[in-house]
């Protein structure tokens, strides 16, 4: 191969868009021609350094509730003498409504980005100790990781994610095709609390503090083993 | 299937896709309170098409709505209108000075911001082709059936923004930035 037919192919090999035997012939010409070799390892930094620094933007807080308000069934027509009280109802409603927990809020979001394959998983790992160590330095705590596959769950690795704004641990547990994710965080000073149940589009979570961390799990798997599972972790990872 | 039925439909179908429509929004508008407009528009309008939607390969049908919106909204605002001069635009492609030697926590930062902005500043369909491939990882034939183009126009742009980059970022820099 001529550097005329490498240079091109030096970006699809990059890419993963390759043939097998391409792919040799490309690292063959590039292991003896220095031009074409800088050349692939110039593209190979660049795609490197957006992969690391290029933000990958967050949706702000509560953005699906609001794509999703406008495409609600509307309610009737009102007259000319609704709309106040319409919006004395709707004012009563809205305070009644539990509040929404922004943080769970974005640990379901970010549970759900992370059931596409491509983004659960950082550091795969069964062993716990080869899991939480590679937290260290990425977020600015210690990250408890236990194993719990003698119940069901087992141990897939861990990820890191960022959620109200911080930087997050998840740790992630795989129960036949279920993904469960705990996410971790410093819990800036707040007290400890015991585990609490939070419903969100269908998703169960469960949070709670304990040792200066803040706690959340979400997954989709059957209500009570989450239950159960958030119990057991609560209980030790303090 | 009700109305409500369908809304519920529609959210599980895309929960999980929202992060990346939102990224991909907020990278080709390069404004959050415009991404969120162009979110909203985007959104209506799958939800009217949601009957003809089969589950299948739901992150490229959204992104390709969104990337729709994104592009009538930059052509509003008259962002698409410049056209691309060959030899203008690759004279103005200038490598950056390099800082003398700071600290290495120093150079990274400054790698970071330095690509962020190049990125930012590439013509809308190369920054569209180069997000799509190092961000959400997307292959050729999938940034092709979002993005509406052949693969070999992917190619090109994908090329095009890269070259762009390696002579405005330059090689040192990258090396910095990429340890």
């Amino acid at each position: 191969m001529t550097c005329v037919e490498t240079m091109p192919l030096l970006e699809l090999e990059l890419d993963g868009e390759l043939d097998a035997r391409s792919v040799l012939e490309v690292r063959e010409h590039v292991s003896r021609c220095p031009a074409c070799a800088r050349q692939a390892a110039s593209l190979r930094a660049l795609s490197d350094a957006a992969r690391t620094h290029l933000t990958y933007h967050e949706p702000p807080p509560g953005l699906e509730r609001r794509l999703l308000r406008p495409l609600r069934p509307r309610r009737p027509r009102l007259t000319w003498a609704a709309p106040a009280l319409a919006a004395s109802v709707a004012v009563a409603v809205f305070a009644a409504m539990p509040r929404r927990d922004a943080l769970v809020e974005q640990a379901i979001a970010a549970h759900a980005r992370s059931l596409q394959l491509d983004h659960a998983i950082d550091v795969v790992s069964t062993d716990q100790h080869t899991v939480k160590p590679w937290f260290d330095g990425k977020v600015g705590f210690a990250v408890p990781v236990r194993d719990e596959s003698t119940t069901g769950f087992a141990l897939a690795g861990g990820r890191l994610d960022y959620l109200d704004g911080r930087p997050a641990a998840a740790v992630v547990y795989r129960k036949a095709k279920h993904l469960v994710n705990l996410f971790v965080l410093d819990a800036q000073g707040r007290g400890d609390a015991p585990p609490r149940r939070e419903e969100q589009r269908g998703f169960t979570a469960w949070r709670w503090t304990s040792g200066g961390l803040q706690y959340v799990l979400v997954g989709d798997v059957a209500a009570p083993e989450l239950a159960a599972l958030a119990e057991r972790l609560a209980g030790t990872s303090r | 299937m009700s109305e409500a039925a369908k809304v519920d439909a529609f959210q599980r179908a895309l929960v999980p896709h929202m992060g990346a429509a939102w990224n991909l929004a907020r990278w080709l508008v390069r404004d959050s309170a415009d991404a969120e407009d162009v979110l909203q528009e985007a959104y209506v309008r799958a939800f009217r098409h949601f009957d003809s939607f089969r589950g299948e390969r739901a992150r490229g049908w959204l992104l390709s709505i969104v990337r729709n919106a994104c592009w009538s909204f930059l052509s509003r605002k008259g962002q698409t209108e410049e056209v691309f001069d060959e030899e203008r635009d690759t004279a103005a492609v200038v490598p950056l000075q390099l800082t003398p030697e700071p600290e290495a926590q120093l150079v990274r930062s400054d790698q970071a911001r330095r690509i962020q902005e190049e990125v930012e500043a590439l013509r809308p369909e190369f920054r569209e082709a180069f997000v799509l491939r190092e961000l959400e990882g997307l292959s050729y034939k999938e940034i092709a059936d979002v993005t509406a183009v052949p693969i070999g126009t992917v190619m090109s742009r994908l090329s095009r923004a890269r070259r762009e980059l390696q002579a405005r970022l330059g090689d040192t820099g990258l090396k910095a930035s990429a340890s």
